[in-house]
């Protein structure tokens, strides 16, 4: 590799010696103290690698030898000098060209920050501090100690317990641990789920805290599904006569984080008045198209007005851009404006359209706030229970069975005691 | 000179010394059937694409094989790459 370089550095040619006695072209080299590397030997003639420096002192073995010496290959820094020299403007664009790299790639462009923990601090603050100390895009990478930026950060965000920061190319990321908060009060957090909507009980599966309700009940929203706590009859299960309820129980053994599925139906009914008469817009059939070339913030139009020459148009975009790399786009695009006429009507609707009209809604936001799992059990149906003379009356009813538990925060409840280690006799 | 020869001889041989530091021995190394090197060669006598034929102290060395090429040639070391079938000393 070594002599590759210096071989590189200083020039080197690749000679064809032909004609004469071959072996003795190779004594004489040897007793000028001459270097020949990489001898290829054919049936006439012979090939070799020889460095410049050496090559004007070939004359006299080649008269020696009676051999003659033909330069096949120039190759190496001196040649590519000279040809650069030639070409000041190449030589230049590449200076350029290296400038720009060892320029872009000593600044920091890209700062990531990952935190870990309950998610309480904004990663924008975080990002905001540390530029404060002088980690920001564009910074120089040189110009940014690293160590002073993670003191910086935990000395300013008391929500940080250990902040790392690691530069990988052009890219910083800042990983920063969140404190957990700590209750010093002796009590535990407590998070319930109660229903979000009124309904009916059909399915519960909880998974921790104590069940509050069962199938077949009726709940209102806000009502208790799931306590968080686990509790139990302090002094042993109660004797109760048969057929009579049990006393509630009232220790608490452990507080927990309710999770449980609750499934319910619940009803949907909504009231609208559709108008008779509508106005809607209707396409005319009579296009106009503009082409744009964006470049940034300037636009230059290649073909048709800058506004459509029709009262009323609904108007259709398509941009083409220039394919980009990761998250860089090349800023140029080509946009393609569709301007279709329309003109307004005004027309009475039938029963049927309204109707549609009314159960649309109805799905729309049904399609809004059901989950994944939740089903529609009874399709949206509609009835006519009104009519005006320009307006009709609609009551539109759904029933779905759906996830109704939703956590809420309840009052901190008193920690159990830890158990007592009993004393051991020696 | 035998004598002399031969006093160098015994000296190596009772020191343990190399006999190509004491006695201006060639020394071939060889590598696998694809590499060769000669340390402390005299000259080329012959140069082919299957035969080279190396002056050394103890004579002659011949080397026989296919597409034998010289990597590398200075005044006390010479490596030769091909494909070797055989090495031969003569005198």
């Amino acid at each position: 590799m070594l002599r590759r370089l210096v071989a590189f550095l200083l020039g080197h040619l690749r000679i064809e010696v032909t004609g004469g006695r071959v072996e003795r072209f190779l004594n004489l080299v040897l007793e000028r103290d001459l270097t020949l590397w990489n001898i290829e030997r054919t049936r006439d003639s012979m090939r070799a690698s020889i460095p410049l420096r050496d090559f004007w002192e070939l004359r006299p073995v080649a008269r020696g030898s009676r051999c003659r010496v033909r330069i096949l290959r120039r190759r190496g820094f001196p040649f590519l000098a000279s040809r650069l020299r030639r070409r000041p403007a190449l030589l230049a664009g590449a200076l350029v060209c290296l400038a720009f790299i060892v320029w872009a790639t000593g600044h920091v462009w890209i700062v990531k920050v990952k935190v870990t923990g309950p998610q309480n601090l904004d990663p924008r603050a975080v990002a905001a501090v540390a530029a404060e100390a002088g980690l920001r895009p564009g910074a120089w990478k040189s110009g940014v100690e690293l160590r002073q930026v993670e003191a910086h950060l935990q000395k300013r965000m008391g929500e940080i317990s250990v902040a790392v920061i690691r530069v990988q190319g052009t890219r910083a990321v800042i990983e920063v641990v969140e404190k957990v908060a700590q209750r010093r009060d002796g009590n535990a957090g407590c998070i319930n789920l109660v229903a979000r909507r009124p309904g009916v009980i059909e399915e519960i599966v909880p998974f921790w805290g104590e069940p509050q309700v069962k199938k077949g009940d009726i709940v209102k929203a806000g009502d208790m599904l799931v306590e968080c706590a686990f509790k139990y009859w302090e002094g042993g299960r109660p004797q109760v006569l048969p057929g009579t309820e049990k006393p509630p129980r009232t220790s608490v053994a452990r507080v927990a984080v309710a999770q449980a599925i609750v499934r319910a139906r619940v009803s949907y009914s909504m009231y609208q008045e559709i108008p008779v008469m509508q106005t809607r817009q209707v396409e005319t059939g009579r296009q106009q198209q503009r082409w744009v070339l964006k470049y940034g913030d300037q636009s230059i139009i290649l073909r048709g007005a800058e506004e459509p020459s029709f009262a009323r148009y609904q108007e259709q975009r398509k941009a083409y851009g220039l394919p980009g790399w990761r998250n860089w786009k090349l800023p140029v695009e080509l946009v393609m404006v569709t301007y279709n006429e329309v003109e307004v009507r005004r027309e009475p609707i039938t029963r049927d359209e309204a109707v549609k009209q009314a159960t649309g809604k109805l799905t729309d936001q049904l399609r809004w706030t059901l989950g994944p799992g939740d089903e529609v059990l009874r399709p949206v149906s509609a009835e006519v229970i009104d009519q005006g003379s320009d307006f009709l009356g609609i009551r539109v009813t759904a029933e779905t069975l759906e996830e109704i538990a939703q956590p809420r925060e309840g009052q901190p409840l008193p920690l159990p005691e830890p158990p007592k280690k009993s004393a051991t006799n020696p | 000179m035998p004598n002399k020869r031969n006093l160098r001889d015994r000296v190596a041989s009772l020191l343990e010394l190399p006999g190509d530091v004491m006695l201006n021995s060639s020394r071939i190394t060889l590598v696998g059937a694809r590499e060769l090197w000669v340390e402390n060669h005299k000259g080329v006598h012959e140069y082919t694409a299957e035969r080279v034929v190396l002056a050394v102290p103890e004579g002659r060395l011949t080397i026989a094989g296919e597409s034998l090429n010289i990597g590398a040639i200075s005044p006390d070391q010479l490596t030769l790459s091909g494909s070797i079938r055989s090495i031969q000393y003569s005198d």
